[in-house]
C-alpha cells in the first residue's frame, strides 16, 4: 500500500511538473479543441485524425486530453486540419486550422484560428446539417453561412 | 430623483457584471484563451524596470488610435507640447522643452531622434493600427538595452501577422477639421514566412494660442507607412514616417513667430536575426530629416538663436535644413541555468550630421552659415553589457548589471562611463511581490544640447535613482504603490548670461510616489484608479501631480470606455493655474460584415491640461492645450 502510494504521489508530481511548463494560453487552446470534438461527436474519448497539424501539437493533445489518435480517416470520429493547399475531401466531421485550409475544403464544418488578433471559431450551418451535428445551445452566437467565410480569406 | 440614481446604479451593475456564464463554456474558453495569450505576456520584462502594459485589448477598449492616447496616461509625467508644438513627456516640474531621457522602440528598433534624443518630434501621434501592444518601462539606468542610458523606455510591439490574417480600412474625422485615412493588411503567407503593411494619411489640428497678441498653431500633417516580413526567425522591417507641422513658439523672442514650420522625416530598415544558441542580431539603418523655417520682425524681438542673436540687429528669418544618419548593431546572447539567467550584450553606434543648408536673414542680408555654424558631424558610442538574474530561491530574484559605455562626440576626446545597476523581485506569496531597482548612470546629452552650449561641449550628468515599488493582489483587486528618487548631479541648464547650455554645478534632487488601483469586473472590464505626487513644487512649470480614472470593457458586441487625467494645479511664473480634467468617453459597436464603428468625445469637461509661458520681453500667460472634440471612425475588415 505504502509503494502504491509513493509511486502515485511520484506521479501527481511529474505530471504536475509537466502540467506547470505548458504555457497557459496553449492550456485554454487544448481545452476549445477538446471540447469541440466532444460536443460535435459526443463521445468522452473521440479518436481524432490530424493532417498538416504540428506534431507537437498533436503530442500535448493526445497527453493532456481525452482525444485519442487516429491512425487514418477511416477509422477517425472526427478530422483537424491545417496547411491544406490542395482540395481536401471531408468524408468526416472536419475542422480546419487555417483560413488557407477551409477555403479548400468546401465540406469543413468550421475553423478555428486567429483573425483580427483574435481567436476566431465559424462553424456552417449548411455542412453541420450535413453531417447531422446538433450542437448545445452554447453555440448558437458562432454558428454562420459559409457564405460568411467564402471569399473572405 | 433617488428613483433614477437607483435605476442607473442598476443598469451599470448589470453592464458591468457580465454574463453568468459556466467556466466550461466556449465562450467564456475563447475569452480566456484570447485574455492568456495576450502577447504581452510573452514580450514583457520584469528585470527591465517597473512596467505598465497596455494591451491590444486594452488598447481597442481605450479607442487609442495615436500615441498621445498612451502617452497622456502616464503616471509621474506630464505630457504637453513644448515650445515647437511637440507634444513631449516632461518630468513634473521640467518646463516644455525638448527631453532627452525617453527612448521608444518600435519591436526591436530605437526611434529616438538622432539630433536631440527624443523620440516625439515624430511619434507623438504615431498611428498605432500596427502595434499589439504597448510596454511602459520606469527602467532609469537599464542595462539590457541598446541605447544610452535613460529614464523611462517605451516599447511598441507591431501585430504578430499570423494572428491577423486580415486587412483593415479605416476613416476617422473628427470636429475641428482632423481626419485619418489609414490601410493595414498582415497575413501568414506559410508556416515560415509573412508579412504586414500599413500605410495612413492624418492631420490633427490643436487650439491656436494667443501669444503676444499672435495666434500659434501647431497643427500636424503626418504620413506612415511601415512593412514587416518574416522568414523563420529572420525579421525586416522598413519605416517612413513624415510629419509637417506649425512651428508654435519656436525661437521668436516673443515666443508668438510671424511664421514657422517643423517637417521631420524618419525612414529606417532594420534586420533582427534570432541565431542558434539564444543569440539575437540587430542591424539597422536610419536616415533622418528635418527642415525648420521661422519668421519674427524686429519689432518682436527677431529670432533667439543662442550663437548669432544680436539685440540690436536679430536674425528675422531663419532656415535650416539638416540631415541625420545612424548605423547601429547589438548582439546579445542568454545563458541559462536553473537558478541564473545571464544577458552579455555588445552595441555600436555611428551618427552623422549633414547640414543641406543653413542660412538666417538679418537687417544687413542674408547670413549663410551652412558651412561656418557649429554642428555635430559625428558621434559614436559603443558599449558592452551584462545582467546577472540570480535565482535566491523559487520567490527570490537578484539582478545585478553593469555597462561600459565609450563615446566620443566630434571634436572632443573620447570617454568612458560605467553604469550600474541592482534589483531585488520578491515574490513574498502570491499576492504579494516587491520589486526595487539601484541604478548609478550617466545621461549623455543630445546633439543638439552640445551645440547649443557655450563651450560646444558638456559633460554628462551623473545620476542615482531608487525605485521601489510593492503589489498587493486579492482577488480581483489590484494594488500597487510605487516610490521613485532621483539625484542628478551637474545638471545642464540654459544660462542666458553665457548664451547657452552650461554644466552648472547644482544638484537635481526629485522625490515621486504613485498609488495605482485597478479591479477587474469581468474579461476585459476592469476599473483602474492612479493618484501621483511628486516634491517638486507647485511654483514650478508643469504640475507636480496628477492621476486618473479609467472605466472600459467589452460586452457583446459594444465597447465602453470613459477616461478622466487630472493635473494638479500649479504656479509657474507666479500665476495661478487651475487644475485639469481631461475626459474622454468612448463607445464601439461591432457591426455585421465585419464593420466597426467608434464613437468618441475628448476633453469633454472642456478642462484640459494648461500650458504657462514667459517670453523673453516678460510677457506671461496660459493656454488650453487640447480641443472639446468628437470623433467618429469607420473601420472595415476584410
Amino acid at each position: 500500500m505504502k509503494k502504491i502510494l509513493i509511486v502515485i504521489s511520484v506521479f501527481i508530481y511529474v505530471l504536475k511538473g509537466v502540467s506547470q511548463e505548458i504555457d497557459r494560453s496553449v492550456k485554454y487552446e487544448m481545452k476549445i479543441l477538446e471540447k469541440l470534438v466532444t460536443d460535435i461527436t459526443g463521445k468522452r474519448y473521440p479518436r481524432v485524425y490530424f493532417d498538416g497539424v504540428s506534431s507537437q501539437k498533436v503530442t500535448l493533445l493526445v497527453r493532456f486530453t481525452t482525444i485519442k489518435l487516429a491512425e487514418d480517416m477511416q477509422n477517425a470520429d472526427f478530422v483537424f486540419i491545417k496547411n491544406k493547399t490542395s482540395k481536401f475531401n471531408a468524408v468526416k466531421p472536419t475542422i480546419a486550422l487555417d483560413f488557407v485550409s477551409v477555403k479548400n475544403c468546401s465540406l469543413c464544418i468550421g475553423v478555428f484560428s486567429w483573425r483580427n488578433g483574435r481567436p476566431i471559431l465559424i462553424l456552417f450551418r449548411e455542412n453541420l446539417q450535413k453531417f447531422n451535428i446538433i450542437l448545445p445551445k452554447e453555440y448558437k452566437y458562432y454558428i454562420e453561412s459559409k457564405k460568411y467565410i467564402v471569399g473572405k480569406k | 430623483m433617488k428613483k433614477s440614481i437607483f435605476l442607473l446604479l442598476t443598469a451599470l451593475a448589470f453592464l458591468f457584471s457580465g454574463e453568468v456564464r459556466s467556466e466550461e463554456d466556449i465562450s467564456v474558453l475563447l475569452k480566456k484563451y484570447e485574455e492568456e495569450a495576450d502577447l504581452s505576456k510573452k514580450t514583457k520584462e520584469e528585470s527591465l524596470g517597473h512596467v505598465i502594459v497596455f494591451t491590444r485589448k486594452d488598447l481597442e477598449i481605450m479607442n487609442a488610435h495615436t500615441l498621445s492616447d498612451v502617452l497622456r496616461l502616464i503616471p509621474l509625467n506630464n505630457l504637453l507640447p513644448n515650445s515647437f508644438g511637440v507634444e513631449t513627456l516632461l518630468n513634473p516640474g521640467r518646463p516644455p522643452t525638448v527631453p532627452f531621457v525617453y527612448r521608444l522602440y518600435i519591436d526591436d528598433h530605437e526611434v529616438s531622434s538622432i539630433h536631440t534624443y527624443s523620440p516625439f518630434l515624430i511619434y507623438d501621434r504615431y498611428n498605432l493600427d500596427n502595434i499589439d501592444h504597448i510596454e511602459i518601462y520606469y527602467s532609469a539606468g537599464a542595462i539590457s538595452v541598446s541605447n544610452e542610458p535613460s529614464q523611462m523606455i517605451i516599447k511598441l510591439y507591431t501585430k504578430m501577422p499570423k494572428r491577423e490574417n486580415a486587412s483593415k480600412l479605416r476613416t476617422t474625422v473628427g470636429t475641428k477639421k482632423s481626419y485619418t485615412l489609414s490601410f493595414f493588411s498582415a497575413n501568414k503567407i506559410n508556416d515560415y514566412s509573412c508579412y504586414l503593411i500599413t500605410f495612413s494619411k492624418s492631420y490633427f489640428t490643436f487650439p491656436k494660442a494667443v501669444v503676444s497678441g499672435q495666434k500659434i498653431n501647431r497643427n500636424q500633417i503626418r504620413k506612415n507607412l511601415f512593412l514587416k516580413y518574416g522568414y523563420m526567425d529572420t525579421l525586416l522591417e522598413f519605416s517612413a514616417q513624415d510629419v509637417k507641422r506649425g512651428g508654435f513658439m519656436g525661437r521668436s523672442v516673443d515666443y508668438a513667430p510671424d511664421f514657422s514650420s517643423t517637417y521631420s522625416l524618419d525612414t529606417y530598415i532594420v534586420l533582427t536575426q534570432k541565431l542558434p544558441d539564444n543569440i539575437k542580431l540587430v542591424a539597422s539603418y536610419d536616415y533622418q530629416k528635418r527642415k525648420y523655417k521661422e519668421q519674427n520682425s524686429k519689432s518682436d524681438g527677431g529670432i533667439f538663436i543662442p550663437s548669432i542673436y544680436k539685440p540690436s540687429n536679430p536674425p528675422v528669418f531663419y532656415y535650416e535644413d539638416l540631415n541625420f544618419h545612424k548605423l547601429a548593431l547589438s548582439v546579445e546572447k542568454k545563458f541559462s541555468s536553473k537558478k541564473n539567467n545571464l544577458l552579455l550584450g555588445t552595441f555600436l553606434r555611428y551618427y552623422m550630421q549633414d547640414v543641406s543648408k543653413k542660412y538666417y536673414i538679418n537687417e544687413t542680408g542674408k547670413q549663410d552659415i551652412t558651412d561656418t555654424a557649429f554642428n555635430i558631424k559625428n558621434f559614436y558610442i559603443g558599449s558592452f553589457y551584462a545582467e546577472n538574474s540570480f535565482n535566491i530561491d523559487e520567490k527570490n530574484l537578484l539582478i545585478a548589471g553593469i555597462k561600459h559605455d565609450k563615446y566620443k562626440f566630434y571634436g572632443q576626446k573620447s570617454k568612458n562611463r560605467i553604469n550600474t545597476r541592482l534589483g531585488f523581485i520578491s515574490f513574498l506569496d502570491h499576492k504579494l511581490m516587491l520589486k526595487a531597482f539601484l541604478a548609478h548612470y550617466y545621461v549623455i546629452p543630445a546633439m543638439i544640447v552640445i551645440e547649443s552650449s557655450k563651450n560646444k561641449k558638456l559633460n554628462p550628468m551623473p545620476s542615482t535613482v531608487f525605485t521601489g515599488e510593492v503589489k498587493y493582489q486579492i482577488g480581483k483587486n489590484e494594488l500597487r504603490l510605487f516610490y521613485e528618487y532621483y539625484r542628478i548631479r551637474d545638471l545642464i541648464i540654459f544660462d542666458r548670461t553665457a548664451g547657452g547650455f552650461i554644466n552648472s554645478d547644482k544638484n537635481g534632487n526629485f522625490h515621486g510616489y504613485g498609488l495605482f488601483f485597478k479591479r477587474k469586473l469581468g474579461n476585459f472590464t476592469n476599473i483602474q484608479l492612479n493618484y501621483w505626487i511628486t516634491d517638486v513644487g507647485k511654483d514650478k512649470f508643469t504640475p507636480e501631480r496628477g492621476g486618473y480614472l479609467r472605466l472600459g470593457g467589452e460586452f457583446d458586441r459594444f465597447n465602453l470606455y470613459s477616461e478622466v487625467v487630472y493635473r494638479g494645479s500649479y504656479k509657474p511664473y507666479g500665476m495661478k493655474i487651475r487644475e485639469s480634467f481631461n475626459m474622454k468617453l468612448a463607445l464601439g459597436i461591432n457591426l455585421p460584415s465585419d464593420w466597426h464603428f467608434k464613437l468618441i468625445g475628448e476633453n469633454l469637461l472642456n478642462q484640459s491640461e494648461k500650458e504657462a509661458y514667459l517670453n523673453m520681453l516678460g510677457e506671461k500667460g496660459a493656454f488650453s492645450t487640447y480641443y472639446k472634440r468628437i470623433i467618429i471612425t469607420l473601420e472595415k475588415v476584410f
